[in-house]
């Protein structure tokens, strides 16, 4: 059985957001266990908020897609122009270079992101479990699990922060180790406040302070993360203790003034301060950036980093491909090097044996003559190239196609035959 | 092999381990090429176990005396450097120390290769030949922790300028982070005055027995107490917390170039002084 690896799907490149929503569907509750369709032996479905894929291993990959095409009409409820139009097809090779490319951010809306390959493993494993992929599958994803790894660890495709509040504890991770022991000081109540905290206390900040100029709404938010809250008139005192400063509130003059923070400063002891500023109009004057260890960072500057980010992906984007090109033919010569050399390794051991015992024999009927002599060889010869051929092609064949652990294989092979 | 032969081929064997070691390091530095840094930390092991076989072999041959002499000096220098910069990567994890330190060894075997094998006087009794010993190792180390602060004070001086002018190196993981920059000048200021100072009383209370009244002949007595100076106001400045951080790590920087010009002095005027008046034969240790 010689399975074809396919892999159907529509992304944010190639359909709109109103054609690729018609194919979500919540969590696991994807149906993979109703995914076997005719000519399919294994598949399973890929659903993330930006692409759904079919991952296909078909015996009949025609019949396979013919159904699936029907199948994925009927449930998004497209036309054939619509399918032709927004949907995608890889086979073979290119079908598992794809795949590699997913699992490793490269095929992301933002490159390099990772929480794709959880995504990609959870689909898998909700297909194992409810049997629509087994070993043949599990081979493909341990092809690209393997692959998708080295990218992350040999490329530097998943570096940098691309969102402000992620680049905002990434700048502060910079400066200081642990954000455990680091006081926290949020400045107003707003959602950007709120998604900056959740980012701070996701990242170990445990230390925060929430200060607004309506102290109940402080305290509403500061329950949300254990933090203590109080108004804005605490502020020359809490900004003696704070590390981290991060300010958006709606007010129409700075709050973060030089003479303020010159007055704390001494109380510091020279503790450098992190000020994040995502207020418009801004909540700290620029020129508080100038005092020593003082570090200021409005939303401009922070949405630069994260421009600097992404060209930084994208520029290592290029040999994150390349990685991933070489690691995929690699894994492929590897199986076959290994095939070739157990397959020859028992040829080998065949012909000894069949050398030695007519040896054997025609040292035992010295009568016998050259053309009886050749006769037998040639009869033994045939009979031995017989008797290995349906199973050496079997072999080559689960290997190279079936086999989900080749590598396996081949050991037991060579153990089997005590090679 | 005898072991003039062993300790000659320890010695000239770590020459060529260190450079690579210190093109590995810099490659790195501006490649971030980590297969690079794993090739440059061998070479960097093989030249430190090379130095540290040459050094015990001199030992051996010769006792303190010429472990504490002119070639050998350098020698235990550049091995002292290495030796902190293995215990500062292994604690901090900073890449860049490599960069940073390397120089200042390959530096030092290089001068040594200048320098001839000339043993100092060494006291008869067992106790002061101690002295002579803490005063050595008190001394290397301080001075090897002080090339930790004047590194610690790069990196961290770079990360506040780049954080200052918000570059991409703020973000992008090139430099240590500031918390870490901090700790390692911190702690090799901490810990580098003590040691120096010990070492200093140490050495005086040794020349002043052993030499007599000579010892404040010798070039390097008032620079050094010149440097301590410096480095003892630095330090109650800092123990104080009279100073930030950001001014430590520039005095830091001010006292290591106070110290390369006092090396550089002294250097050369015992270059001067042997040309000129080339030294008596002088007692070895028995």
């Amino acid at each position: 059985m010689n399975a074809e690896l396919l892999v159907l799907g529509l992304n944010h490149r190639s359909a709109p957001v109103a054609l690729r929503e018609a194919f979500a569907c919540g969590g696991g509750e994807c149906g993979q266990g109703s995914l076997l369709a005719a000519g399919t032996i294994e598949a399973v479905r890929l659903h993330t908020c930006n692409r759904s894929e079919w991952i296909l291993l078909a015996d009949a990959p025609e019949t396979a897609l013919a159904a699936w095409r029907t199948r994925i009409c009927r449930e998004g409820q497209l036309g054939e122009a619509d399918f032709q139009r927004c949907f995608y097809c890889h086979r073979g090779p290119e079908a598992l270079l794809h795949l590699a490319r997913v699992a490793s951010g490269l095929d992301s809306m933002i490159t390099g992101e990772p929480q794709i390959l959880g995504q990609f493993k959870a689909a898998f494993q909700q297909a194992f479990a409810c049997g629509a992929a087994a070993a043949g599958m599990d081979r493909v994803l341990q092809r690209v699990l393997r692959a998708a790894k080295r990218v992350r660890s040999e490329t530097a495709v998943g570096r940098g922060a691309v969102s402000v509040a992620a680049v905002a504890v990434q700048l502060a991770r910079s400066m200081f180790d642990d954000l455990s022991s680091r006081r926290v000081l949020i400045l107003g109540a707003g959602e950007m406040c709120e998604q900056a905290a959740a980012g701070f206390a996701a990242a170990g900040a445990q230390r925060l302070t929430v200060l607004n100029r309506t102290p109940e709404r402080a305290a509403e938010l500061a329950a949300r993360f254990q933090a203590a809250s109080g108004s804005l008139a605490e502020l020359p005192a809490a900004l003696a203790e704070a590390d981290i400063v991060l300010s958006s509130t709606a007010s129409p003059a700075p709050l973060l003034t030089v003479p303020l923070l010159c007055a704390c400063l001494p109380a510091r002891h020279g503790c450098p301060l992190f000020i994040i500023d995502i207020a418009v109009p801004r909540d700290a004057e620029p020129a508080v950036n100038d005092l020593d260890g003082v570090y200021l960072y409005n939303i401009d500057d922070l949405q630069e980093l994260v421009a600097q980010s992404q060209q930084g992906r994208q520029a290592e984007a290029a040999k994150a491909e390349a990685l991933l090109r070489a690691e995929l033919a690699a894994a492929e010569a590897l199986d076959e090097a290994e095939l070739g050399s157990l397959i020859s390794t028992l040829r080998e051991r065949a012909d000894d044996v069949r050398q030695q015992e007519l040896e054997r024999l025609f040292r035992r009927h010295p009568a016998w003559s050259e053309e009886d002599r050749r006769q037998i060889e040639r009869s033994v010869g045939l009979i031995l190239n017989r008797l290995m051929h349906d199973p050496l092609v079997s072999l080559r064949r689960s290997v190279l196609d079936d086999e989900p652990a080749p590598r396996s294989l081949v050991q037991f092979c060579r153990r089997f035959f005590n090679l | 092999m005898t072991g003039e032969t062993f300790v000659r081929l320890a010695y000239y064997a770590a020459l060529p381990f260190i450079g690579a070691a210190l093109l590995g390091f810099l490659y790195y530095a501006f490649r971030r090429e980590p297969r690079v840094f794993a090739v440059a930390t061998i070479c960097s092991f093989v030249a430190f176990a090379c130095l540290t076989a040459d050094l015990l072999a001199l030992f051996a041959l010769n006792g303190f005396g010429l472990v504490a002499a002119g070639k050998a000096r350098y020698v235990l220098g550049a091995w002292s450097l290495m030796l902190a910069y293995f215990l500062a990567e292994y604690r901090f994890r900073v890449r860049l120390l490599g960069p940073l330190l390397m120089p200042a060894a390959l530096v030092a075997m290089l001068l040594s290769m200048f320098m001839r094998d000339a043993p100092v006087q060494v006291a008869h009794i067992p106790g002061l030949r101690l002295f002579l010993v803490l005063h050595l190792v008190l001394l290397f180390s301080a001075v090897s922790l002080l090339f930790l602060a004047f590194a610690g004070a790069l990196l961290y001086l770079a990360k506040t300028r780049a954080l200052k002018r918000r570059a991409a190196a703020a973000l992008d993981g090139s430099l240590p982070g500031l918390d870490t920059s901090r700790r390692i000048l911190v702690l090799a200021v901490n810990w580098g005055f003590p040691l120096f100072t010990a070492g200093l009383m140490l050495g005086m209370l040794y020349a002043a027995e052993v030499l007599h009244g000579a010892w404040l002949t010798d070039p390097k007595i008032l620079p050094s107490l010149l440097i301590w100076v410096l480095y003892a106001g630095l330090f109650a400045l800092h123990q104080n917390r009279r100073v930030s951080d950001t001014g430590l790590a520039r005095s830091v920087l001010g006292l290591f170039a106070a110290v390369v010009l006092v090396f550089v002095a002294t250097t050369h005027r015992q270059a001067v002084d042997q040309v000129v008046k080339p030294p008596p034969a002088q007692e070895t240790a028995p």
